[in-house]
């Protein structure tokens, strides 16, 4: 699977880039503890934008623990909730709804440091309901900044490391998309037009 | 090395007084390396009281992160001198915090678009033993978004060299050989690091 995830990354976020391109708004690095990657955000319409998202998913690879990072996509339909203007800066509140794919590692021992979960190799496909909420910092100029916070409640589906003789899926509630709910999202956004 | 560093950084606040204009620089800075060659030389008397020396170097991709802070000062219009410090992952089950002066050459000015470059060196301490400091070099380059006043994006890739000492194990017995009985022990992780810094 990793030796592909290579080459499919720099695909998916070549898709990512040029398929909505006669409607794209703003195209964007994501940043955060979770992951890096790239973001498409559409045009505002009445109140309302879409983003999807492609990054690659940190968990394990932050702590040295393994080498290999997984995938995550989103996508998210957002409503702007209000709007001020400071000065030459335009701040834009927004929340809402999205879904969340993906084939990553999981925490998934409870809370804190457990020495099981740590070494466990616990890879595998998740499937999410997300909510996200931000604010877009707009300071007139081609880059744009967002700071926003995500969760996601979903499940995740791997093999069974207890049955190593045969397919045994495992599925649980995927836990890192609650407990990275205060991790800090920062995208850099560059207007296309 | 480490004394010319520690000079360096004494100097600084001198080399900015004398500069027209100082301003001082904060900035944020979080990446990916991907280590691709790691080098070592181990001379050591394991268990059975025979000596060993081992020198080699092998190809091997790994994935670390870092996440760095950095405080500066912007010597004139093209240039900054900061000191960074944070957490890199180095190789596997290895966590470094560096201590690093950096200079950013910004040949279109340091508030405006444009390419960059940087050259730094740090002393890193490494996380387990909070001793045994080593070396770190870092060299590339970039490009700078300045977004609104003093607030700038930067996206950066270089080349870098990170000095380790390993914990070596007795071939026999497994256990890590005393410090005693190691007469040279380096390693070097060489990756290409590929961040994204925030300056305010």
């Amino acid at each position: 699977m990793h030796g592909k995830l290579h080459i499919a990354l720099p695909l998916i976020i070549l898709s990512l880039v040029w398929a909505p391109s006669a409607a794209q708004e703003s195209i964007g690095v994501f940043n955060s503890l979770k992951g890096i990657g790239a973001t498409v955000r559409l045009p505002e319409n009445d109140g309302v934008f879409h983003t999807a998202t492609a990054f690659v998913d940190i968990y394990g690879v932050a702590t040295s623990r393994c080498s290999n990072p997984g995938l995550r996509f989103n996508v998210s339909r957002q409503y702007v909730l209000s709007r001020v203007q400071k000065g030459d800066v335009h701040l834009s509140f927004y929340a809402g709804p999205g879904v969340t794919l993906g084939y990553v590692r999981d925490h998934d021992k409870g809370f804190g440091i457990d020495l099981k979960s740590l070494f466990s190799d616990n890879e595998g496909a998740v499937a999410a309901i997300s909510g996200d909420a931000g604010c877009r910092f707009d300071f007139g100029g081609s880059v744009a900044l967002d700071i926003s916070f995500a969760s996601d409640l979903g499940i995740h589906i791997r093999k069974n490391e207890d049955e190593r003789e045969y397919f045994a899926p495992s599925v649980s509630i995927y836990n890192n998309g609650w407990m990275q709910w205060l991790y800090p999202q920062l995208t850099i956004l560059f207007k296309l037009r | 090395m480490k004394r010319t560093l520690l000079l360096v950084l004494l100097l600084l606040p001198a080399l900015a007084l004398s500069a027209r204009g100082p301003r001082f620089s904060y900035g944020l800075e979080w990446g990916y390396t991907g280590t691709f060659l790691r080098t070592h030389q181990y001379n050591y008397i394991y268990s059975e009281g025979a000596r060993i020396v081992d020198n080699d170097a092998f190809w091997w991709y790994y994935s670390n992160g870092s996440v760095l802070a950095d405080v500066g000062l912007d010597l004139g219009d093209k240039v900054n001198l900061s000191v960074y410090s944070g957490l890199l992952g180095v190789y596997s089950r290895r966590w470094m915090v560096p201590i690093e002066l950096r200079t950013r050459w910004c040949p279109n000015g340091l508030e405006n678009n444009g390419p960059l470059a940087h050259l730094g060196t740090s002393i890193t301490i490494p996380t387990s033993t909070l001793q045994e400091s080593t070396l770190r070099i870092n060299a590339g380059g970039g490009y700078r978004f300045c977004v609104y006043r003093h607030l700038s994006v930067d996206f950066l890739m270089c080349l870098v060299v990170t000095g380790d000492h390993d914990l070596i194990r007795d071939p026999d017995t497994d256990f890590y050989v005393p410090s005693k009985n190691i007469t040279k022990n380096y390693s070097q992780y060489w990756g290409v690091n590929m961040s994204v810094a925030i300056n305010f």
